[in-house]
């Protein structure tokens, strides 16, 4: 599974990004993030998840996964995040390096 | 009726939703204008009638008992696009609430300090509500403004928001402030908490201000406008309770925030945009100081975080120019462009031609004034006589929609109040 992951805007406007590709990482590290992947439903998350209007310095997310045949791409203002999607946000913003 | 009146002027009197088509930029996914979302429990109309027709007692009465219940419900927004009350009969000063979100996402969370209690000795607790009394005497003792809303309402601020949460916004309602990378071991961390910055806290503040008057649209141009009002009041208030001039002080936003493990001096620069960090793991400040370095992005809303270095470093141009104390002149030009002039889509050469011909105004056509304003604005690129009139000028109005103003607004604009 192959995971590109982007942050946006914020207060100090950084630009944050992350390729994962599990294949490469640790047993125990690839399976915590395959399951956060499951647990987000991702491929049923719809594309694009925008707040009512752009809030002031909060973040936007850009997030696509390929697995196999599946790809799917979402794009997320901070507030529109889904609960069940935030836990793999959190951990790919961990798994970021800035610029 | 949910719009208010200065909501539809922002939106070139279209209620909010019925945007034309085309106007919204490709990285912009959402459908409606970024208007925040006034929850009237009174409508705008009925607090206008007050506000016209009533007598100075009833207007009084009436704006007493609005911020009663407005305490009572926590419905600030009650009060918005009324500024014929705001300056009267204000027996609230000022009201500060500080939350302790205890690292989870629910706001505001748990009242840990409100107005006149002692210190808690938790340094964001005490640093949100030092800051936000900060900000609001910067607005009250110079600009006469009382609070976010020029109506008293309370400043409500949240700490320990989530979980390494390295940011600090305004959310429509509240100032809101995460403890950066505190979830790390320390060798690792990059931030600290948001609220370390004085021009932080008075720099998320500023954002309800804009909400409250200019409503400046959080995209392109209007949106980097919006930014860089947030950084000049933030400066300010940073300048003044340090007691600096403009010669003395040191132009950066979020002194402090970096831990010394990055090599930077803050976030961004208003003296030297594109210098204030430049670092192997968080990269280079990406501000420009110059027009022709403007960044046209797909991301940050088109770079509203970028491009306000641009804005920046003209005011900080003018401040210089000027000398002294930036916010007694400088800041007053800039503040009465917010309040009175500005508008939802005004971009850069809108707000040069706007505070130039304020500065004529406040200060005399030809002052020195005037020409620190030409000055600042010229160094970055833009004309003070631009010919681009921005988008959603009140000179743009159709002839139905002038009406409808004369109809709404029969004393000249739903802001007024100049003075
Ligand atoms: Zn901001």
């Amino acid at each position: 599974m192959r995971i590109e992951f982007e942050r946006f805007g914020g207060f100090a406007g950084m630009r944050l990004r992350a390729t994962v590709q599990t294949e490469t990482l640790p047993a125990a590290q690839a399976q915590e993030i395959e399951a956060l992947v499951v647990a987000a439903d991702f491929f049923d998350v719809p594309p694009n998840l925008s707040a009512p209007q752009p809030a002031a310095d909060r973040f936007q997310y850009e997030v696509t996964v390929t697995d196999g045949e599946r790809c799917h791409t979402v794009r997320a203002d901070e507030t529109a995040v889904p609960v069940t999607l935030q836990p793999l946000l959190r951990r790919l913003t961990r798994m970021a390096t800035r610029n | 009726m949910t719009v208010s009146t200065a909501g539809m002027r922002s939106a070139g009197m279209r209620p909010a939703g019925m945007r034309p088509a085309g106007m919204r930029p490709a990285y912009m996914r959402s459908a409606c204008m970024p208007q925040h979302h006034v929850h009237c429990f009174i409508p705008p109309h009925m607090l206008k009638e007050i506000a016209e027709r009533g007598s100075p007692a009833q207007r009084d009465r009436a704006l007493k008992t609005l911020l009663v219940s407005e305490q009572l419900r926590g419905q600030r927004e009650a009060l918005t696009g009324l500024p014929g009350l705001a300056t009267r009969a204000l027996a609230v000063g000022k009201q500060r609430n500080v939350y302790d979100a205890e690292n989870g996402s629910t706001l505001p969370g748990r009242l840990v300090r409100a107005e006149d209690a002692a210190a808690t000795g938790d340094l964001a607790v005490d640093e949100a509500y030092d800051g936000s009394g900060a900000t609001y005497d910067l607005y009250h003792d110079v600009y006469e403004r009382n609070s976010i809303d020029n109506a008293g309402m309370r400043l409500d601020s949240s700490v320990h928001y989530q979980q390494g949460y390295d940011n600090a916004f305004w959310d429509g309602q509240q100032m809101v402030y995460g403890d950066g990378d505190e979830d790390l071991p320390e060798t690792e961390r990059l931030f600290n908490r948001f609220t370390i910055a004085l021009d932080i806290i008075a720099h998320e503040l500023t954002h309800g201000v804009t909400q409250y008057e200019a409503k400046l649209a959080y995209w392109d141009q209007s949106g980097a406008l919006n930014e860089s009002i947030s950084d000049v009041f933030g400066s300010l208030v940073r300048q003044r309770a340090l007691g600096q001039t403009a010669a003395e002080a040191d132009w950066i936003i979020g002194a402090g925030l970096f831990t010394p493990r990055v090599n930077g001096v803050g976030i961004r620069s208003m003296k030297a945009p594109g210098t204030a960090y430049d670092d192997p793991v968080l990269g280079k400040d990406p501000q420009p100081a110059h027009m022709r370095d403007y960044k046209q992005v797909d991301y940050d809303n088109g770079g509203v975080h970028i491009n306000s270095g641009i804005p920046n470093h003209a005011f900080y141009v003018v401040a210089r120019e000027l000398g002294g104390n930036a916010w007694e002149k400088a800041g007053r030009i800039w503040y009465v462009a917010l309040r009175d002039r500005l508008e939802a889509r005004s971009d850069f050469a809108a707000a040069a031609r706007i505070t130039h011909s304020l500065a004529g105004e406040l200060f005399g056509a030809g002052s020195l004034e005037q020409q620190a304003v030409r000055t600042g604005w010229t160094e970055v690129g833009i004309s003070v006589e631009g010919g681009d009139t921005g988008n959603g000028k009140a000179g743009c109005l159709g002839a139905p929609a002038a009406a409808l103003a004369t109809l709404l607004w029969p004393l000249g604009g739903p802001r007024g109040q100049v003075g």
